[in-house]
């Protein structure tokens, strides 16, 4: 009788989804960096926009700009070397509290960004967790980390999955200074395990979970990049001139974990 | 997507009759002002352009959902109104979002007006006599909306003798009495309506922690003091709560009035209204140790009087209002994070509309409405840079003026019938409202926010015009309609890009302000007798908006845009016992924004949007078919109603929301709500 009464209550949960056909509109193309600043180096990676439906990304890599990185503190500049694909990098690390400039020329642009080094973070702990929800179990990865109560933090946050980025967020700690901060990543279900869906964890994956350190505009791009699937906007500016992409000069710390479905924890 | 999460996006969005007469005078005002849906005379001799009135018991003619009559989903078949999705009872107005419309019961502001996910409109079939829209185009005694009024008459119980009903579907049941408390001189109409789905979930192990629960209660005392005197109390109330595992979503709307009516010699009245409501959001996310609450709420307290004034040719409506506005934007405990944002103002109205038929064939009527709404002091306001920052902070003492805006809104109309079969109308006016909703993607929502017009918020402004031609055969048995509007919306609100509900708790922080505009055709042909009516409707539409630093400052389709919408309502009386019915709801692509090219940062791609809302989703189309079987038992003192419904049945899988994904080349897909949903209901009238 149960199982008749709650089969009246399934169309409630009922929902399908399908891939549609979208003849997209190209635009013309747009400079995009990706410019880290870490404890041990710094790294521009500064390729082009490519059509939605070209999944090739090496070949829109830009070999011909000049990267220059500046410490007004200190008054030094370096230019960044040219490796490949698009990357160029220098040896500068960072140091916290410390500004660095970034100034992009290329083409007859002129694009530049800023960003202030941070302290490390520290980080508590990482695990996997089932919870139940309308009777499916959904997995959850849950991360915890310490907050500094003597100043404003910001956090960035990257799960790879086989050194590939799976899911990643950004926290302020605006809602819990000083406290453990806790960020939750969902991870698919245990339905989409099954079916072998390509989304969802497999036995054995190598997950890496990157934690940084960031300062407020790196924030305040990474937070915009995180909502704009609501609204169908584009990431607020981080360079000037109409570059796409940011500058975070940041400190960072990995944990590293192997996905075994027989260690996830129950809520 | 897991399907939780998919119906919790759904349920999102939904954080979100009669029998006899109704109140005599307030019949007689309506029907002066309005045009009666199933009266073919009546919607061509009309004087307002605009405006539908629903009889209740007329809403029979579309299929009944869940064996509910449901009128939220009656007036979205009506031409220019549009559905906000598939999952919300919340209608939008010839380019206006469901945000731009105020709803009034029995004068009473309400919002929000669904019950799970949509499916269930908050209001009880059987506590409703009439429901009128003005489409923009409305008289000056209504006011408060920059899109659509919606003006609910509660029924009045039986004065001659005691009766109800009492009904039972597969997802609610509820009853209803009423009667004369003292013989034609005190009537009362009581009405309860509950969902049982949160029980039905209890009883299973997998599903017992999660609720789908709604609540509604009407209640009516009429009192006839004196032969020219009336005494009407109405209170409304609903509440919902959906809890999925840890997250609690509840919303709850109390509207009461109390409305004392007198009638002068002729047929002049006066009506005195004390009113009060409240709408309430209350939410909770406990997950794994996070605990997030977000609060917010709409009140309204204010008293109303009108005169109607009649003599010969002319008809004069005047009178004024006070009202007095909270609104909590938010309060939110975000772990040990606590803050709110909460606000009063002070709103006034006066207006005068003059009604005046020169000639039989030519009725003109103009109207002039001046409000003046303050902000008031006691929580800070602010100065904001261009970036959102706060430049200044405004302190002022509790309840003194921090700004006021003043507004005056001019309304015409003149209605033309040359022949008795025929008339023109046309219609210009101009509307103010000062309660602004943000949403995201255009949907209601209990996570909406909303604000009062302060310093920095102006109140939005429309303008509309409009024209039209109607149409009936010499027998009344057809009539035809068409219309076109333009309307030119000013100070509307949308987020600034890269920044969501909760980003800041000051609101001015989050939003930009700019215009709108909406233009269209809307086409109707109603059979109104034989044993088939029902009618077709056409709408041919746009809605455009444009705010500085959306969208490079140009003008874009908003949101709600679609260019076609086709309704076809049918009731067809196949022997007094059985009545079968049918609509066909055909909407061409909604407009949405699609990436035009993507990057790759921090590993993933990122998709760059050259435009917003360039791009339509698929075509939206839906047939629902019902029956109704009546059987009157017992010498007619007892009738039995069974009602049977099938929601899209030819089960097609409509979008709801497109999202684009990345995990093997770029995918968008299309992720629908409902396929073919079942109901059977049972009805016991006495």
């Amino acid at each position: 009788m149960k199982k008749h009464i709650l089969f009246l209550l399934l169309p409630l949960a009922l929902s399908c989804e399908k891939e549609i056909d979208i003849d997209y509109r190209e635009t013309g193309r747009l400079y995009v960096a990706e410019a880290t600043m870490t404890q041990t180096a710094t790294n521009v990676r500064l390729t082009t926009t490519q059509s939605v439906n070209d999944d090739d990304n090496r070949s829109h890599a830009v070999d011909n700009a000049t990267i220059v990185l500046t410490c007004k503190y200190y008054d030094w500049s370096d230019t960044l070397r040219y490796t490949r694909n698009g990357n160029y990098m220098s040896i500068a690390n960072g140091e916290p509290g410390i500004t660095y400039d970034l100034d992009i020329y290329v083409d007859g642009h002129h694009f530049a960004s800023s960003s202030t080094m941070q302290e490390a973070p520290d980080v508590r702990s990482f695990r996997f967790v089932w919870m139940e929800m309308m009777g499916e179990r959904l997995l959850y990865g849950d991360l915890r980390i310490q907050d500094d109560p003597d100043r404003s933090n910001y956090y960035f946050m990257h799960i790879y999955r086989n050194n590939v980025g799976y899911r990643w967020a950004v926290m302020k700690d605006e809602k819990d200074k000083g406290g453990e901060l806790q960020q939750l990543f969902q991870c698919g279900s245990a339905r989409d395990m099954e079916k072998g869906d390509s989304d969802a964890l497999k036995e054995g994956d190598a997950i890496r979970i990157e934690v940084r350190a960031i300062d407020r505009a790196s924030y305040d791009y990474l937070y915009s990049m995180q909502v704009m699937d609501n609204s169908g906007s584009n990431p607020i500016a981080n360079f000037t001139g109409g570059c796409l992409g940011y500058f975070s000069a940041y400190n960072y710390v990995n944990l590293h974990h192997t996905f075994h479905r027989s260690e996830v924890e129950d809520e | 997507m897991p399907r939780p999460c998919l119906l919790l996006m759904a349920l999102l969005p939904m954080l979100t009759i009669a029998q006899t007469d109704t109140t005599a005078v307030k019949e007689r005002q309506l029907e002066e002002v309005v045009v009666r849906a199933g009266n073919a005379q009546r919607r061509v001799w009309g004087t307002q352009i605009g405006a539908e009135q629903i009889q209740v018991k007329e809403l029979a003619a579309a299929p009944a959902l869940f064996g509910e009559v449901d009128i939220m989903r009656s007036l979205q078949l009506l031409p220019g109104v549009k559905a906000e999705s598939d999952a919300s009872n919340s209608f939008q107005v010839r380019g206006g979002t469901a945000a731009q419309n105020t709803i009034l019961y029995d004068r009473a502001p309400v919002y929000n007006v669904g019950h799970l996910a949509g499916l269930f409109s908050a209001f009880n079939d059987n506590a409703l006599a009439t429901a009128t829209l003005y489409k923009g185009l409305v008289p000056a005694q209504y006011g408060g909306a920059s899109s659509a009024v919606l003006d609910i008459t509660g029924r009045t119980g039986r004065s001659d003798r005691w009766g109800g009903n009492a009904s039972i579907g597969l997802l609610s049941a509820k009853a209803s009495v009423e009667g004369p408390i003292v013989k034609d001189k005190l009537g009362l109409l009581f009405n309860v309506r509950r969902s049982y789905a949160d029980m039905f979930l209890k009883m299973s192990n997998k599903y017992r922690d999660n609720s789908l629960y709604f609540f509604d209660t009407n209640l009516k005392l009429d009192w006839r003091m004196a032969e020219r005197d009336r005494l009407c109390l109405s209170f409304f109330g609903s509440h919902d709560k959906t809890a999925l595992a840890d997250t609690d979503i509840r919303w709850s709307n109390m509207a009461g009035s109390l409305s004392w009516t007198h009638n002068f010699r002729g047929q002049s009245s006066s009506e005195t209204t004390l009113l009060a409501s409240s709408y309430q959001t209350d939410n909770d996310i406990r997950l794994l140790g996070i605990s997030v609450s977000y609060l917010g709420h709409i009140r309204h307290a204010g008293l109303r009087q009108n005169f109607r004034l009649l003599r010969g040719r002319h008809e004069l409506n005047a009178g004024g209002q006070t009202m007095i506005t909270d609104v909590k934007s938010a309060e939110w405990t975000i772990i040990s994070n606590h803050e709110k944002e909460q606000r009063r103002g002070w709103d006034n109205a006066l207006w005068a509309n003059w009604q005046y038929r020169p000639v039989q064939q030519l009725t003109l009527s103009a109207g002039l409405r001046l409000t003046s709404f303050t902000a008031l002091g006691g929580p800070y306001y602010y100065d904001i840079d261009a970036e959102g920052n706060i430049t200044w902070i405004h302190k002022r003492h509790k309840n003194r003026a921090v700004w006021t805006h003043y507004t005056w809104e001019p309304r015409l109309s003149l209605s033309w019938h040359p022949l008795e079969w025929m008339s023109v109308k046309a219609g210009y006016s101009r509307t103010s409202q000062n309660i602004h909703a943000l949403t995201n993607q255009n949907s209601t929502t209990p996570f909406n926010r909303y604000t009062i017009s302060t310093n920095l918020v102006k109140p939005e402004l429309a303008d509309q015009t409009s024209l039209g031609f109607f149409f009936m055969t010499t027998s009344q048995a057809y009539d035809f309609s068409l219309e076109g509007y333009y309307r030119h919306v000013d100070n509307v609100l949308d987020y600034r890009d890269g920044i969501s509900f909760s980003s800041a708790i000051e609101i001015e922080r989050l939003v930009l302000s700019g215009e709108g505009r909406g233009y269209g055709v809307e086409l109707c042909a109603r059979k109104n007798t034989g044993a088939l009516t029902g009618w077709v409707s056409y709408t041919l539409s746009w809605s455009e908006t444009r705010i500085p630093g959306i969208n490079q400052g140009r003008w874009y389709d908003a949101n709600n845009d679609r260019r076609h919408d086709i309704n076809i309502v049918a009731s067809y009386k196949v022997t007094p016992t059985w009545t079968l019915n049918a609509t066909w709801v055909f909407n061409s692509g909604q407009a949405f924004t699609a990436p035009s090219a993507k990057y790759q940062i921090i590993d993933n791609y990122i998709y760059y949007y050259a435009e917003r809302n360039g791009y339509r989703a698929p075509d939206y189309h839906r047939l629902d078919i019902g029956a109704t079987w009546t059987k009157p038992i017992r010498r007619g003192r007892l009738t039995r109603e069974w009602t049977f419904g099938i929601y899209n049945l030819y089960n097609r899988y409509n979008p709801y929301i497109i999202r684009f994904e990345d995990s093997q080349g770029t995918q968008a897909k299309q992720y629908s709500l409902f396929g073919i949903v079942p109901s059977v209901a049972f009805n016991l009238k006495f």
